[in-house]
């Protein structure tokens, strides 16, 4: 409906100059693993989406952390490497010192209306919906 | 590959600036990753900017090994054909050769066996020799009853010390539907 618009992007601290490209990502999640002991985390509610992306692009030393809110804030916090999160403008993601991977966008997605094809209607929620159209402007 | 325009812009304003000073630009630093792990990274990215590229024919030798996809006696003569161009492969040919013939001591057909490079993560099968897959020629569609191939890379990441490693697996449920006498 051309609102609403959310991309799930990968984003990494800004103090990775280094990290660029998903390949960077790839090269710096080996190289953390064997200088810290433990897999490269990256902390996201969107396990299924970023395991699938992830592989396709070849990054595989890695270790998803599942987080349910405040996903930007476990990098601050120390429980992650990096996070995989939904974000609009990409403000608050920078608020907490992260950016934006370029070639890191595993989905884009706007607010989308759904109607049932099959379901009954009757005049009120005929008219509610005309109502709710027009406000919306589709 | 020459470094991307990004990269060689890093390398350049890390040279004239120094590497603290591009870090304290870009922002708080956060997370666990520390300087030094990236002041190494950017060492490993010189070095590698100042690699001179390999010959042409050498890559393209590479890029037909990391593409060879054919039963063994096929593979195997396809690879000699290569040491033409690359004779530090020899070696690995004469004992790619000398697994055939042990397969056929074994009574096994090595013209039944497909064989390819292995298609997991990257890192991992950079020196993977090769794995080998006995599917069935009737059920294309299946994938193969047992593969294997050589981990040598994959276990020295995991920390062992270089050693020739062997893997393998066999698929148990194609096998218990094979021996009952079909596939469902």
């Amino acid at each position: 409906m051309g609102f609403g618009h959310a991309d799930l992007v990968i984003a990494v601290p800004v103090g990775w100059v280094d990290v660029m490209s998903l390949d960077d990502l790839d090269a710096v999640a080996a190289e953390f693993r064997a200088r810290h002991g433990h897999r490269l985390r990256i902390a996201t509610k969107y396990h299924r989406l970023v395991r699938e992306f992830l592989r396709d692009a070849g990054v595989a030393d890695y270790r998803l952390v599942d987080s349910q809110g405040a996903t930007e804030a476990t990098v601050a916090h120390g429980t992650a490497e990096a996070v995989a999160d939904i974000t609009s403008t990409g403000e608050t993601l920078r608020a907490n010192h992260l950016k934006v991977l370029p070639d890191a966008l595993i989905l884009r997605s706007e607010a989308t209306l759904w109607r049932s094809r099959r379901a009954e209607v009757d005049d009120a929620e005929m008219a509610a919906l005309a109502a709710l159209r027009q406000t919306l402007g589709v | 590959v020459p470094p991307s325009p990004d990269r060689a812009a890093l390398l350049d304003r890390v040279a004239a600036e120094g590497l603290d000073a591009v870090i304290d630009a870009a922002g708080v630093e956060t997370g666990l990753r520390t300087r030094a792990d990236i002041a190494s990274r950017i060492g490993t990215l010189r070095a590698d900017a100042e690699t001179p590229p390999i010959a042409g024919a050498e890559a393209d030798v590479l890029g037909a090994i990391l593409s060879l996809k054919a039963d063994l006696p096929d593979a195997c003569e396809r690879l000699r054909d290569m040491t033409v161009d690359m004779p530090g492969l020899t070696k690995a040919v004469d004992r790619f050769a000398a697994r055939m013939d042990a397969l056929r001591d074994a009574g096994l057909d090595p013209a039944t066996c497909p064989s390819r490079r292995a298609s997991g993560a990257p890192r991992w099968n950079t020196t993977t020799a090769s794995s080998s897959a006995s599917s069935r020629p009737s059920r294309p569609d299946l994938p193969p009853v047992a593969t294997g191939g050589r981990y040598d890379a994959l276990t020295a990441i995991l920390g062992a010390e270089p050693i020739p490693a062997v893997g393998g697996v066999i698929r148990p449920e194609l096998v218990r539907d094979l021996r009952a006498g079909g596939t469902p």
